[in-house]
């Protein structure tokens, strides 16, 4: 990884160092797992969740984006999966489905961000 | 590395991506098998739990989700040969409780570093194979001690019956309906016996007759009736088998010493004070000896003998009650008569095929011996698992 990426990653939200660290310094796996998460479809099943307002989909798709961007130090994606899970722990499900479009924009930037360093 | 066969983990969560990020850490080491959901993850329990060395769950998923599958394993015993580590993007300190709660073994939180995720796994795979030598290990103790006990008594009863001009068939008879009806009796809630008291009393009954090496053979081996003379002279086995055990001052306090003591020289006591050699009446005669007497009548009753041939179950039971062989605890009677009946097939006698007759004997004491080294292990397993 040049310097160049990292910085790009980084400024993204990316938590580069201590990911690539948790994956045993192996960048072929970072970008294994990215792939995957570029390609996962949890985002599709929690929107439709929101317009749906099926609280409890909701919760199990930001429940398992929580867990796979934890795992990619994907922060920003992070910060909003958490929150939300937060909030329907705490039974405010309609601040809940107001996420969405912060949500969605955080999630898009992200995935872009992934393709621009898978693509380079 | 390769040459050895490698344990297989379950891996159980319904993104692909976490499957694959904990495969990519353990296929090195691991067999990999992976379950999208609780109800997949039990079918493949359900089919292969011996072979899985360990499982890797996540909580929140579709289709049962990871507390379900905890329940479920723990319901069928699995946990105690498989253990379970939870995966969760939860931090929440009730969550973890919980999880821990149903039996999970650890819990690794995400995000999680693959070296971490990969000595936990080891280790508590290697803690649980321990376990499992150590299962085995008691297993066979208790099997070659039980075994090496039961020769030893088994000879030396059959040196008995070999004066007697008996099979020693005799012996092996009474030591399962002894055991048989003091497990009845506790079960019933009569009686107050540990495992140990069963089996030291089961044991012992196999020396009851031991003082009949003393008696001459002329009277021993008599075809007919035995005049009176000849009778006291036969009724002295009891005593003498007591006094030849009290020699053994030196293990005096041995439980199972003291419990063929009382055997030897008390299984010819009847309930009502009529027996001998002490005329001891009711409950003044120990429980050993009591069980012991009905079972020694029972055996000798549906057993062939120089002076009788055998009779069937049913003439011997109704001998029994009618108090034709003198009188018993009637309580003890009653359990008897309860589990006779379904030992009758075990304990006939088929005279012309004599080795099915011992190999049936052999087969309950080896079923036997067999849920006592289960009951071992359970309270191995119980005590590690608490």
């Amino acid at each position: 990884m040049t310097n160049t990426q990292q910085q790009m990653l980084e400024e993204a939200g990316f938590q580069v160092a201590p990911t690539l660290e948790r994956f045993g310094n192996s960048e072929a796996m970072y970008k294994r797992f990215l792939t995957m998460f570029a390609q996962d479809q949890n985002i599709e099943t929690l929107k439709n969740a929101c317009n749906e307002h099926d609280a409890e989909k909701m919760f199990k798709s930001a429940h398992t984006i929580k867990g796979m961007s934890a795992n990619l130090g994907l922060s920003k994606v992070l910060q909003v999966a958490s929150k939300m899970v937060e909030l329907y722990r705490v039974g405010m499900i309609e601040d809940a489905y107001s996420l969405l479009p912060s949500f969605t924009d955080v999630y898009e930037e992200t995935i872009e961000t992934i393709k621009k360093y898978l693509n380079e | 590395m390769n040459n050895i066969k490698k344990k297989t983990i379950l891996i159980v969560d319904d993104t692909a991506l976490n499957r694959a990020m904990l495969s990519s850490i353990l296929e090195q080491k691991y067999q990999i098998l992976e379950a999208a959901n609780g109800l997949e993850a039990i079918a493949i329990l359900k089919e292969q739990n011996e072979q899985i060395a360990l499982v890797l769950l996540d909580i929140v998923m579709d289709q049962m989700d990871g507390f379900g599958v905890l329940a479920v394993m723990n319901k069928n015993r699995w946990l105690l040969n498989v253990p379970v580590i939870v995966i969760s993007a939860e931090t929440g300190g009730s969550y973890i409780k919980h999880a821990y709660e149903l039996g999970a073994t650890d819990y690794i939180s995400r995000p999680f570093d693959s070296e971490i995720v990969l000595r936990r796994v080891e280790n508590t795979i290697m803690l649980y194979s321990r376990q499992h030598i150590l299962k085995h290990m008691v297993s066979e103790q208790i099997y070659h001690k039980e075994r090496n006990n039961r020769l030893m008594v088994e000879i030396l009863s059959n040196i008995v019956e070999f004066r007697n001009g008996e099979s020693g068939l005799h012996v092996l008879h009474i030591r399962i309906i002894t055991e048989y009806l003091l497990k009845e009796l506790r079960r019933q809630g009569l009686y107050e016996l540990t495992d140990e008291d069963i089996s030291l009393i089961s044991t012992a009954s196999a020396l009851h007759d031991i003082g009949k090496i003393a008696i001459d053979e002329h009277i021993l081996n008599k075809p007919g009736r035995l005049t009176p003379e000849e009778f006291e002279i036969m009724k002295t086995h009891s005593l003498v088998g007591y006094q030849m055990l009290s020699k053994l001052t030196i293990r005096e306090s041995e439980p199972l010493l003291k419990a063929a003591k009382e055997i030897c020289r008390w299984h010819h006591e009847r309930y009502d004070g009529r027996g001998y050699p002490d005329g001891l009446k009711g409950d003044e005669i120990p429980l050993s000896a009591q069980v012991v007497s009905i079972a020694d009548v029972y055996d000798a009753l549906t057993s062939e003998r120089v002076y009788k041939s055998a009779f069937s179950h049913e003439k011997a039971m109704t001998m029994i009650l009618n108090g034709e062989c003198g009188s018993f605890n009637p309580k003890i009677l009653q359990c008897f008569t309860g589990i006779a009946e379904s030992l009758k097939p075990e304990l006939e006698i088929q005279s012309d095929k004599p080795n099915i007759t011992w190999m049936q004997a052999e087969n309950i004491m080896n079923d036997m011996l067999t849920k006592r080294i289960e009951a071992a292990n359970l309270a191995l397993e119980e005590s590690s698992n608490d």
